[in-house]
């Protein structure tokens, strides 16, 4: 095929020049290479920008920990094929992939993973915060059942993110942390909190940050389970912007309004509580299961095989 | 970067659980992988990026292919991550938002501690042109510039066929172009 597949350019600045700008052009500015319009060489120093955003983490702890743990799941992937080759040939339903199955599924790499002496880079990567170099590899952890997780974890990060001045950002990790315990109206009553101190402009005040501070480390050490959890949350959460305090035992005031806030966050922008468990994830693939992108699942989205597409 | 005529024998021994081998392949495809999800929009995109890794891992035993098909795999996986991650961050929709504009502006963003003066006000330029972008140009451009992907694997992982493929990025290039031309 022929290089030259003119396409119009613009003029700069309202001139009325028009310059070609060949499929060539284009190849060449995508990879990086000087194209031969002046008009498309323009785009070298954005695209430059735009690449230079390919940079994942080459912190060698995080690299060895992240290799550690895929090479362990690889094997008992692939035991586990072996094993149940013909449960795997049964299309899977789309409710069979929740997270907690899958953890279930792989509860021999968590056994395998504890045996292999992961156990230090797990605990080392345990207390990671958002931001933090070794929170993927957390997650990752935490993903095959490896490290706390949990709530207490999640509001430990939480409270990390205050002390960094991230109160919009704690608040919905808190969020999310009490969403995956099933405490959907508490995550909905963050989600409002954050909401108005975003409205207020007050996320940033010194008075909000110890607020906030106080509430996820009383979230933290408090029973999550417990029945009274989510009136307190509800309550903590409607005086972060001043207008309801706690009381002095570190329990949260109660202003006389907090039973009725058991749901609050169905009317909160933003705040409409999720049923638990991301059960909404069911079907969210083509394939009905979001974690079984097997390469021969893919054929049909893409040529696993060369010449395929 | 790719691995070139090792990859074979890499790909052989991450199969049966060779840690080297996965160090390599995380090592060539963590970068652009996790470029590819910030560029998208994503969040927590070390996050999703791990989550992808985990997948590839879990699935590599039924893989077959050389390195493109490889590469064009975990895209797919890291492109349907992030598909699902926008899902579940459209159920709050302020917070989509502003993740979406966090993620432009970083984007935009050279990733450089140095940041000059003139590399910045180029960087607020480009995160400008790049919002004014349909998703399907910021998409092509993320896959075959951030993701460093060929016009045949980003096909793949669109959904697209490889001559859709070429209009699209010419025309997101175009369309870059003017942008930045419009916001100077």
């Amino acid at each position: 095929m022929s290089p030259s597949n003119p396409i119009p350019g613009v003029g700069d600045n309202g001139d009325v020049m028009r310059e070609s700008w060949s499929a060539e052009d284009t190849e060449a500015v995508l990879r990086g290479r000087p194209p031969v319009s002046a008009y498309a060489a323009r785009l070298g120093p954005a695209i430059a920008s735009l690449r230079s955003r390919a940079h994942g983490t080459t912190d060698p702890s995080t690299v060895a920990a992240m290799a550690s743990l895929l090479a362990e799941t690889s094997r008992e992937s692939l035991a586990g094929a072996n094993r149940s080759s013909i449960r795997r040939a049964k299309p899977a339903s789309p409710r069979t992939a929740t997270p907690w199955r899958r953890r279930i599924s792989l509860a021999g790499a968590v056994a395998i993973l504890a045996s292999a002496g992961l156990a230090g880079t797990a605990a080392a990567a345990d207390g990671a915060a958002p931001g933090d170099a070794l929170y993927s590899v957390d997650r990752a952890f935490e993903a095959v059942g490896i490290g706390a997780g949990g709530s207490h974890e999640r509001l430990s990060e939480s409270a990390k993110l205050v002390e960094g001045g991230k109160v919009d950002e704690a608040l919905h990790h808190a969020a999310e942390a009490l969403k995956d315990e099933g405490d959907a109206s508490s995550s909905a009553a963050l989600v409002a909190a954050a909401e108005q101190l975003a409205a207020n402009g007050s996320e940033n005040s010194a008075e909000v940050h110890a607020r906030v501070a106080e509430m996820i480390r009383w979230m933290s050490q408090a029973d999550v389970k417990g029945p009274e959890f989510g009136q307190a949350v509800s309550s903590y959460a409607r005086g972060l912007d001043g207008s309801n305090g706690k009381a002095d035992d570190g329990t949260p005031g109660r202003s006389g309004d907090n039973a009725a806030d058991g749901n609050q966050g169905n009317s909160g922008a933003g705040g409409r509580p999720d049923s638990p468990g991301k059960s909404g994830e069911a079907g969210k693939s083509r394939t009905g299961d979001e974690d079984v992108v097997s390469p021969s699942d893919t054929s049909g989205d893409h040529p696993a095989n060369p010449g395929g597409g | 970067m790719t691995l070139g005529e090792p990859f074979a024998a890499i790909l052989a021994a991450a199969r049966t659980g060779e840690e080297w081998a996965w160090e390599a392949l995380y090592r060539d495809l963590v970068g652009p992988v996790t470029g590819y999800l910030a560029s998208r929009g994503a969040a927590e995109p070390e996050d999703l990026a791990s989550e992808t890794f985990l997948q590839v891992a879990r699935g590599l035993a039924g893989f077959e292919g050389d390195e493109p098909a490889f590469r064009s795999w975990v895209f797919v996986i890291a492109h349907r991550r992030m598909q699902d991650a926008r899902r579940a961050a459209a159920r709050r929709p302020r917070r989509a938002d502003a993740d979406a504009d966090e993620a432009l502006a970083t984007l935009g963003a050279a990733g450089s501690v140095e940041d000059d003066a003139i590399g910045s006000l180029r960087d607020e330029r480009l995160a400008a042109a790049l919002e004014r972008l349909s998703d399907a140009h910021r998409e092509v451009l993320a896959l075959r510039v951030v993701g460093d992907l060929s016009v045949a694997d980003a096909a793949s992982v669109m959904g697209k066929s490889p001559g859709a493929i070429k209009v699209l990025q010419h025309r997101a290039l175009r369309a870059l172009r003017e942008a930045l031309d419009e916001s100077e």
